[in-house]
């Protein structure tokens, strides 16, 4: 038996050997271990014109833009130093000490170059402007012509498609603090530290993967395969922090929303979406999902043109509006006007599992007004809403992306919004919209921004239900991670593995 | 009692069981309770409480009475469907029963899940729709059995006989083709309901036009996957009734040494 144990030793020895040969090996080149980040996207392509590549490659830590939106969500100058209006155009000065990775200076030409292409291959990247015309004035400074007048230059410079670049050969370079060493498209990336960074340059490479099963990103970091797993699901928290890892959560700028779609009765009667809004208790939809922050307007509370208040929860009012709107209430629960039973057709993500988790919530809270509801899953969202199959549907968007409340709106809520699937026509917002469009002044552009929120809570073309919150886990020698409130900056400069 | 009829029976039984269930539970299986998620099993709730609060027996209990209806509909379906083009095949052939054998080999040729989920995805997933496309993409088999049956029993002498005196092609087949192509069909029907379970529990979980807060078995375990380590054992109850049903309905309704279908069988 002694021989038998003593083999044991002798295997688990040889094999415990064999398992530090590589890191003995990095050891004597002198390289760094790289951090391992698991995540739930990774960029499929390294070209920065395609819809979300900005995003990708700014997450990643390699692209950037002139403007960024900063962790206490104000808008800062980063590759530029400032914007001026020039009449209807603006000036742009840039900072005199980037370069891209090739060490080659990012300089106005270079910006004019950029912004050109964009303006040429990114329909993405002139959603707020209209045509984008470029001009260098000098090394520093750089010209915008814009087709659409726009009343905050940084927010519009501070969008994700908008990240600055110099094509090379058959590549792209960019001045993120990461280079892209190695890449499989949206699968992984080698990450090397750029070495011509104008900040401070990374301690250490990054190797960052894509698992998209949230159970498979606990697993990796569990058993010790990733230093930094984020986006996991909140029930794994108090397990990875048992292990000894730091488990950490960040209410994010993301909103989970709830459209409605005023095409087709019951939803064309204002009354009846006032209804649906005031009879959701987002508070028990936040504690179902694990996280989140009740939602006061369509944009994440601690911004300054953010209502302080949640939306109120008050069924009693909600079921006076459905009786006011002719939906009687019958012995057998349900609602009917003119005979017919009301029912609502709701849809949300199967790809999400806080939006797998809601859906009995929101039916249930629905349910509880009178409603008929059938809750139906989708794997995709645009085809469901380019058919308009739903009276209702949920997903969530980060609602502020540049810092600035105005490109949501744009988006998702103008008549001629090419998101606009919800056939929301109010002139009075049209009407709020230009105002904001003609007006630069913060303090004024915040009030009207308050202003449209209580429109939005009387109209209701959409409700809002709560900020999304992200969770993630890291290795103790990650501790001084600092989290962006959102998923555009994953990987950064300052993440260090400390002593 | 026959192996077939003992079988039937035993399907009955099981089905009327499911019928049962879905019609009472013991908690509202939709009620949320959020201050007693993941309770632990207990007297009040025997399988615990899942994510929402919600008792898991009353879901397991609710979601048996779809797969109760879904095997009920494919068991029509395929095997009215099969039996009657592979008989009208058999017995008329030519051209005419070769397009019906074609059609039931192309039937066969495409897989069962994919045609179902394109059904499904395109008409919505519920437990009669579930059952219509399931029904859809598995006729097959039973029309080429039916096929192979009635021309094997066409052959026979005492058939052969009756046809020269003057029997038709209805009388044969109402007198001779049915009474011996049935007891067959109904063995392979009775071995395709195990089958049928995990197929229903596999569109459910893939979930592609289904409603997603009902509780199927395998909407259920769709929900639940995020909580694999954290409750596993809502993972566990609807898998067991997947398994369990499955595994039951094979055993029961599995021919016997000693049945009238297994003598038949062997004599065949």
């Amino acid at each position: 038996m002694s021989f038998i144990v003593f083999s044991r030793r002798c295997l688990l020895a040889v094999a415990g050997a064999l398992a530090l040969l590589p890191t003995l090996a990095v050891a004597q080149d002198g390289d760094t271990m790289p951090i391992r980040v698991v995540s739930y996207f990774a960029a499929s392509t390294l070209d920065p014109h395609p819809g979300g590549s900005g995003w990708f490659l700014q997450s990643h830590g390699v692209a950037e833009t002139l403007f960024w939106v900063d962790d206490d969500l104000t808008i800062q100058p980063k590759l530029a130093t400032g914007a001026e209006p020039d009449g209807d155009a603006w000036v742009v000065s840039l900072r005199p000490d980037i370069r891209f990775s090739d060490g080659s200076p990012m300089d106005a030409e270079a910006v004019a170059t950029a912004l050109s292409s964009l303006n040429a291959l990114s329909p993405r990247a002139t959603g707020s402007t209209g045509a984008i015309t470029a001009t260098a004035i000098d090394p520093l400074r750089v010209r915008i012509e814009t087709e659409r007048p726009v009343p905050v230059m940084s927010a519009v410079l501070a969008e994700f498609p908008l990240i600055m670049f110099k094509p090379v050969d058959d590549t792209w370079i960019y001045t993120g603090p990461y280079v892209v060493a190695e890449f499989e498209p949206s699968s992984r990336l080698s990450l090397e530290p750029n070495p011509h960074y104008w900040g401070q340059v990374p301690a250490a490479p990054v190797d960052l993967r894509r698992l998209q099963d949230p159970q498979s990103r606990v697993l990796a970091i569990q058993a010790g395969e990733a230093d930094f797993s984020f986006n996991l699901p909140p029930s794994s928290l108090e397990r990875l922090a048992a292990d000894g890892l730091i488990a950490r959560s960040v209410v994010t700028t993301k909103t989970e929303m709830l459209f409605m779609n005023l095409t087709r009765p019951p939803l064309d009667d204002q009354r009846v979406r006032q209804a649906i809004a005031l009879g959701i208790d987002r508070e028990m939809l936040v504690d179902a999902v694990g996280g989140g922050l009740p939602a006061t307007s369509l944009f994440h509370p601690d911004f300054d043109f953010a209502p302080n208040e949640p939306l109120p929860y008050d069924p009693i009012r909600a079921a006076a509006l459905l009786d006011e709107a002719g939906w009687a209430l019958g012995d057998d629960g349900l609602r009917r006007r003119d005979g017919e039973v009301m029912s609502l057709l709701v849809r949300h993500t199967t790809r999400q599992p806080d939006a797998i988790t809601m859906a009995p919530v929101l039916q249930a809270q629905l349910q509880a007004l009178g409603v008929q509801v059938e809750v139906r899953g989708y794997e995709s969202t645009q085809p469901v809403l380019d058919a308009g199959e739903f009276d209702l549907i949920y997903f969530n968007s980060n609602t502020v992306p540049s810092g600035d409340g105005a490109f949501i709106l744009d988006q998702w809520l103008r008549a001629d919004g090419p998101r606009n699937h919800f056939g929301y026509d109010s002139a009075e917002f049209e009407d709020l919209m230009d105002r904001l469009g003609e007006t630069r002044e913060p303090a004024a552009r915040n009030a009207l921004l308050l202003d449209i929120s209580a429109l939005l809570e009387e109209e209701v073309p959409v409700t809002p239900l709560f900020a999304v919150e992200f969770h993630m886990a890291l290795t103790p020698q990650l501790a001084d991670y600092a989290a962006h409130p959102s998923d555009y900056f994953i990987v950064r400069p300052d993440m260090g593995l400390v002593d | 009692m026959s192996g077939r009829s003992g079988g039937l029976v035993a399907l009955g039984l099981l089905l009327a069981g499911f019928a049962l269930a879905s019609a009472w539970q013991p908690h509202d299986p939709f009620a949320i309770d959020l201050a007693s998620r993941h309770a632990p099993m207990s007297l009040d709730h025997p399988m615990g409480t899942d994510h929402l609060g919600r008792d898991l027996l009353s879901r397991i209990m609710l979601g048996a009475g779809n797969t109760a209806m879904v095997i009920l509909i494919v068991a029509t379906l395929s095997f009215g469907l099969g039996s009657l083009v592979g008989v009208t095949a058999g017995l008329a052939g030519g051209v005419f029963g070769t397009v019906l054998i074609r059609s039931a080999e192309f039937v066969i040729a495409v897989p069962t899940l994919i045609l179902a989920l394109t059904i499904t995805t395109l008409f919505g997933l519920s437990a009669v729709t579930a059952g219509l496309a399931l029904g859809l993409a598995t006729w097959g088999p039973y029309a080429l059995l039916a096929h192979a049956l009635t021309l094997r029993t066409l052959g026979q002498p005492h058939v052969l006989a009756a046809r020269s005196l003057g029997v038709g092609r209805t009388g044969v087949a109402a007198r001779h083709v049915v009474p011996a192509t049935a007891d067959t069909l109904l063995t392979y029907l009775a071995s395709d309901a195990g089958r049928t379970v995990v197929s229903y529990a596999s569109l459910a979980f893939l979930g592609l036009g289904a409603e997603t807060s009902q509780p199927d078995w395998g909407a259920m375990l769709f929900e639940y996957r995020g909580y694999v380590f954290d409750a596993p054992m809502l993972l566990i109850w609807p898998g067991l009734a997947i398994t369990l049903t499955a595994l039951a309905l094979n055993l029961a309704l599995e021919p016997r040494a000693g049945s009238s279908r297994f003598l038949a069988s062997k004599e065949a």
